[in-house]
């Protein structure tokens, strides 16, 4: 599972999934960043080589040559990716909230931080996969992973613009004009409107955190206490050897815990696709 | 007691200055006229064709990369022509210098 795109900072995507994107562009512009670095490698290179060829070591042109080559085209390429991107992004903008779009599109820095929470909680769950193997089943992780970001990041999509509708209402003075205005009367309605919205999304992404932190949670309290009782398993076979006194056996009984795992996995399941537990 | 003020310091800062900037400006010109002699062509002529090309890339790359939206495709390709010129180019003396 591939997270993270090297050559647009801010960039979620599942391998042949979809795409979380992040429209912030730095200073250098929508995709100047990463093909800056790429440029200051040919424009090194290319003063490296005329350097070799100044001083008549015949070795460093040479290598400065095919290192250039492949310096130029990997630019090229970068720039094709990112500007593919960039339109991308702009298409995904352009289409109205809730619509089935292409990407999600986060604009805010807290959406950003709270997608990289989410996409966090993911990384940890399919980590878990090898050690959980006999509970859950790997290829249904990774669809029910990939789900889940998706739709935590079109809940956040959702909430940043919800956000600015209150913060445009909110701007909006009706301090002077009569109560009864019709205008008056529909600027309420509308407010009124987006806070519940607003407070239905954030229950929304609440919910989706919650499913998450609790399947990455059990499954890791599961595979500490294997762990442990592993290890304690390995200590009373050495013990057993030496002939030390014989104890009361541990408790190797994880049937909460892995009940707990095996709930938090249904309700994964339930939420972003069937099948995840086997 | 007098202390030393000046010296060699900010002359030879200056000179490193003016440097960069002639290269920074010149290096298409210089490039250009090194491929031709590498290749044996008219030298002056391929030295000025990527010193233009230079000239309207460096706009158009400014251009294309603080663009608030997308431009659209016919003029992006327009924009990009000086470019690839300069890609081709640089990709050429590599290709010089690896022979």
């Amino acid at each position: 599972m591939t997270w993270d795109d090297p050559h647009v900072s801010g960039v979620v995507r599942g391998r042949g999934g979809p795409v979380v994107a992040c429209a912030a562009s730095g200073p250098l512009g929508r995709h100047g960043q990463p093909v800056l670095w790429h440029l200051i490698a040919v424009a090194g290179l290319g003063l490296t080589a005329a350097l070799g060829t100044t001083l008549g070591v015949p070795v460093l042109p040479r290598i400065c040559g095919v290192l250039l080559i492949a310096a130029v085209v990997r630019t090229v390429v970068t720039y094709r990716r990112t500007t593919a991107l960039a339109g991308r992004i702009e298409v995904a903008c352009a289409t109205p909230a809730g619509a089935n779009k292409p990407m999600r599109v986060l604009r805010t820095t807290e959406g950003r931080g709270a997608l990289a929470v989410a996409v966090g909680l993911a990384e940890q769950i399919w980590r878990q996969r090898t050690a959980l193997a006999s509970l859950v089943d790997a290829g249904e992780t990774r669809i029910a992973m990939r789900r889940a970001v998706w739709e935590i990041s079109g809940a956040l999509e959702r909430r940043e613009r919800l956000r600015e509708i209150r913060t445009h209402q909110a701007s909006r003075s009706i301090a002077g004009l009569p109560a009864g205005s019709p205008a008056v009367r529909a600027h309420r309605v509308q407010a009124d409107r987006a806070d519940r919205a607003w407070a239905e999304v954030d229950a929304e992404v609440r919910r989706h955190f919650a499913a998450l932190r609790d399947a990455a949670d059990s499954g890791e309290k599961l595979i500490r206490e294997w762990d442990l009782g592993a290890s304690a398993r390995r200590a009373g076979s050495e013990l057993d050897a030496l002939g030390a006194p014989v104890g009361p056996g541990p408790a190797q009984l994880y049937a909460e815990r892995t009940a707990a795992v095996v709930a938090a996995y249904r309700e994964l399941a339930g939420t972003y696709g069937g099948g995840l537990y086997v | 007691m007098s202390e030393r003020k000046g010296g060699a310091g900010p002359l030879v800062a200056g000179g490193l200055l003016v440097a960069a900037v002639y290269y920074a400006t010149c290096w298409p010109y210089l490039l250009g006229t090194w491929i031709a002699a590498q290749l044996g062509v008219d030298r002056p002529a391929v030295g000025w064709v990527l010193e233009g090309a230079y000239l309207l890339a460096v706009p158009g790359a400014v251009w294309l990369l603080r663009a608030d939206r997308l431009p659209p495709r016919p003029l992006r390709r327009i924009a990009e022509v000086p470019l690839a010129v300069l890609a081709a180019a640089v990709v050429s003396a590599g290709v010089l210098l690896v022979r």
